[in-house]
């Protein structure tokens, strides 16, 4: 293997290791606060995505300010469902949350294919040019992309650490009863982590969308790799979700160049079935009952 | 009155907890709540706090009903309740522990108070505060379930089982701290399975025996009575 070729590699990875932690991170807040199964997580990456390609190629409007948009709108969307559809669900098994999540699916990405179309579409980006780094061309696009996801993870890591509601949001997570003994309104922080975490996946499917390609059925198969991450990761574990993610993103890079994406996807999935033999709840896993 | 209790019923699917009991709570006073396990001690105390529903029955804070009010607000009024266990978020600092005691302060400066508070109650704590608070000793994490109660500003504080699991020196160190916050003007409701300990400490004691009150009175008329001698303090 070239250096240019190992380096080229090593940057993808990177990219989309950070663009998978933050839909896994998102997905992760979802449980870890919850305690319930969110299978129609990647729904919200694929939405995040057509936003920005309505506001952006369509309406021909600012692509950072869009990124925002779609952001806010996806918290919104998250945040009502959570108040009318997930709510009456708190506290019953899991499998009510994974039923009507299912449900969810395919009434999104269905209502995507007849709304948005099944022709592939492309977000066209605003940074261009780029760099030579050890050989391989590094373009300023995915440069400006991971910068922007690693700071959205830092900044969301300085929100649970320092701030109230990022505390409450850990406390509930951890306790919710003796949190709210503490005088903190768990159903409040209920639709915020749910508008927060689906917001999280949009602002990944606006950036996958600037470099890649965006069509309706894309949010599935991010679900099942954002369900991988959090896995491997552990459970409600937001550093578990970052690593996580980094790891998949380096075995799609890696993989996907030398061999084959199908390949990729059994390595993955090998590579998380054996982490869970050793460590069986993941990573960063704590004991979830 | 600070704290009344009136025919309060609690119900756990069909089964009756709480079999109609009341009790008040003076303003300065330690109350006790003694007897054995499954007579209903924390179901009341979770009934005050408003973590569990009543069937039937009123709860009165300074005059006002607060029964039917959500846990979240309950403490906003003044009553703060260290539960059974310590319950501490043991993955967070025990400064963010005591940070989400106060987590209705918005003023900077009363929280700051409420913090330098706590710290001359419990100095251990100060020099354990970025330690995680599953990492503390079993004393340690009394005082930290303790704290973060205090974090609220209440005017009574709801204790369950605060001795429980505790080496024979904690517990005589968390009986001080008991008896200072009452010096400090508190109210206490003590839940307690050592009878003596809570008998000593309190000024007025309540039996309880599957889910009715057997006997109440002062602490110590109830420390001299035959009945309690025999049944809760060992002959």
């Amino acid at each position: 293997m070239a250096l240019d070729e190992f380096t080229q590699m090593t940057l993808t990875g990177i990219n989309l290791g950070l663009m998978y932690a933050l839909i896994a991170i998102g997905l992760t807040l979802i449980f870890g606060i919850m305690r319930i199964i969110q299978y129609a997580h990647g729904e919200f990456y694929m939405l995040g995505a057509y936003v920005l390609y309505y506001w952006s190629s369509v309406l021909k409007l600012p692509y950072w300010l869009g990124i925002l948009v779609s952001a806010g709108t996806i918290f919104v969307i998250g945040a009502v469902l959570q108040l009318v559809l997930f709510r009456p669900l708190h506290g019953k098994n899991i499998l009510y949350s994974l039923a009507v999540s299912m449900g969810l699916i395919f009434i999104i990405s269905s209502g995507g294919l007849l709304t948005f179309g099944t022709v592939v579409k492309g977000i066209p980006s605003v940074v261009t040019g780029g760099v030579s780094v050890l050989g391989a061309f590094y373009t300023y696009e995915r440069m400006v992309i991971s910068i922007f996801s690693a700071t959205l993870i830092l900044a969301l890591w300085f929100f649970l650490q320092r701030t109230t509601t990022g505390m409450a949001m850990r406390a509930v997570s951890e306790d919710p009863e003796v949190s709210s003994l503490q005088g903190i309104n768990t159903r409040r922080i209920h639709w915020i982590a749910f508008g927060l975490g689906s917001a999280l996946a949009a602002v990944a499917g606006c950036l996958m969308g600037t470099l890649l390609s965006i069509v309706p059925t894309m949010g599935f198969i991010a679900t099942v790799k954002a369900f991988m991450i959090v896995i491997l990761g552990g459970l409600g574990s937001v550093p578990g979700a970052l690593i996580g993610g980094l790891i998949i993103g380096f075995i799609d890079s890696f993989v996907t160049t030398l061999i084959s994406a199908d390949v990729a996807y059994i390595i993955g999935f090998v590579t998380i079935f054996v982490i869970l033999v050793f460590k069986p709840s993941g990573l960063f896993g704590q004991q979830w009952d | 009155m600070l704290l009344e209790v009136e025919n309060l019923r609690v119900h756990y699917d069909k089964v009756e907890a709480v079999k109609g009991i009341s009790l008040s709570v003076e303003e300065g006073n330690i109350s006790t709540l003694i007897g054995a396990n499954g007579a209903g001690k924390t179901s009341i105390l979770k009934a005050i706090s408003g973590l569990i529903k009543l069937s039937a029955g009123e709860v009165r804070f300074e005059g006002k009903r607060i029964d039917h009010m959500a846990a979240h607000d309950i403490v906003g009024m003044g009553i703060a309740h260290v539960p059974e266990g310590r319950r501490l978020f043991g993955l967070m600092t025990v400064q963010h522990n005591l940070r989400l005691g106060a987590y209705l302060q918005k003023d900077k400066k009363q929280l700051e108070e409420s913090f330098e508070h706590v710290y001359r109650h419990f100095p251990i704590l100060k020099e354990r505060e970025n330690q995680l608070a599953k990492t503390l000793s079993g004393g340690q994490q009394q005082m930290v379930a303790m704290g973060r109660a205090l974090m609220a500003r209440p005017k009574v504080i709801l204790m369950d089982e605060p001795s429980l699991g505790l080496a024979p020196i904690m517990v005589s160190e968390i009986a001080k701290i008991i008896e200072s916050l009452k010096q400090a003007g508190l109210s206490v409701v003590l839940v307690e399975q050592n009878a003596s300990l809570a008998l000593k400490l309190a000024d007025r004691g309540y039996v309880l025996e599957t889910g009715t009150i057997a006997l109440e009175g002062k602490s110590e008329d109830l420390i001299g009575n035959d009945y309690v001698k025999q049944a809760y303090l060992g002959g």
